[in-house]
C-alpha cells in the first residue's frame, strides 16, 4: 500500500504568545496529473504545512494561491492532523461530506469562510469535522465538508445548518451528502448523493 | 413560563476551549511578507507576494 506523500515532521506547537487552535490541522493539496492516468489519488496528494495557531495559519494560507486562480483539475484539503484526506481513513470511514456545487466565481471566498469557522470551532460538533475540501473542476466547483459518522442525523443536520449561515447561502440552495462507503462503491465523490433542500 | 427547550442534540458536544469567531480569526491576521519555509518548494501554488484576506476587500 502506497502511503500519500507526507514526509515525517514533528507535531506543530503554538509559538509563545500565539492563539490556539482546538486542533492541530494540516493543509494538502493534489492535482490530477496529465496524462499518466495511472496515477492514483494518494499518488498526487501532497501535505504542504501544518499549524497549531491562528497565527501559523495565516502565515500559510496568505502564501497559498486562491482556489479561484488555479486552474485543472485541483483541490485543497484542511484536514486535522493525523487524518489523511481519503475515505479509506480510520476517521472517515464511517462518515461522509456535505458537498455544494459553486458557480464559477464564489470559490475563493465560501473557503475563506469555511476554513475559519472550522478552525474557530463554529460547528460545535466536539470531534466530528474531520475536515475540507475545495475541488476546481472545469464547469464548476465544488465544496465538501466531511464528517465522522454519517448515522448520526442529528450531527449532520446541525453541521449543514451552521454551513449554511457561515457561508451566507441562499435559503433554495440545494445540498447534497453522500457517504464514504458509497464514495468507495461507486468510486466517485459527487455522483449519486442525497440531495437536500430547505 | 418555562425556559425554552434546548435544540435537539444540544449539550451533546463539549464547547471546544478555544473558539475564534470570525472578526477575532481576522483580527489576529498580520501580512507576513515571508512565504514559510515548508511551502517553497510547492512552486505550482505557492503565493509570493502575501494575500490579505479575502474579507477585508
Amino acid at each position: 500500500r502506497i502511503e500519500p506523500e507526507s514526509p515525517p515532521r514533528p507535531p506543530p506547537k503554538p509559538g509563545p504568545g500565539e492563539h490556539p487552535l482546538q486542533y492541530n490541522y494540516g493543509f494538502w493539496y493534489s492535482r490530477k496529473s496529465q496524462g499518466n492516468k495511472n496515477t492514483s489519488y494518494d499518488q498526487n496528494l501532497k501535505l504542504i504545512g501544518t499549524f497549531a495557531s491562528v497565527e501559523q495559519f495565516w502565515r500559510h494560507y496568505c502564501h497559498i494561491a486562491r482556489p479561484s486562480d488555479l486552474t485543472g483539475h485541483t483541490d485543497y484539503h484542511l484536514f486535522k492532523e493525523g487524518i489523511r484526506p481519503m475515505w479509506e481513513d480510520t476517521a472517515n470511514r464511517n462518515g461522509g461530506k456535505w458537498i455544494i456545487r459553486l458557480k464559477k466565481g464564489l470559490a475563493s471566498r465560501c473557503w475563506e469562510n469555511l476554513i475559519l469557522a472550522i478552525l474557530g470551532e463554529q460547528f460545535m460538533v466536539g470531534e466530528e469535522i474531520c475536515g475540507a475540501v475545495i475541488s476546481i473542476r472545469y464547469a464548476e466547483d465544488i465544496l465538501s465538508l466531511w464528517n465522522r459518522t454519517e448515522s448520526d442525523t442529528v450531527t449532520t443536520s446541525r453541521i449543514r445548518d451552521t454551513l449554511k449561515r457561515v457561508l451566507n447561502l441562499p435559503p433554495n440552495t440545494i445540498m447534497e451528502y453522500k457517504t464514504h462507503v458509497d464514495s468507495m462503491k461507486d468510486n466517485s465523490s459527487f455522483r449519486n448523493t442525497d440531495v437536500f433542500m430547505r | 413560563t418555562p425556559p425554552p427547550s434546548p435544540a435537539p442534540g444540544f449539550g451533546k458536544y463539549k464547547l471546544a476551549d478555544y473558539r475564534y469567531g470570525r472578526e477575532e480569526m481576522l483580527a489576529l491576521y498580520t501580512r507576513i511578507e515571508e512565504v514559510p519555509e515548508e511551502l517553497q518548494q510547492y512552486t505550482a501554488i505557492v503565493a509570493d507576494k502575501a494575500q490579505d484576506p479575502l474579507a477585508f476587500q
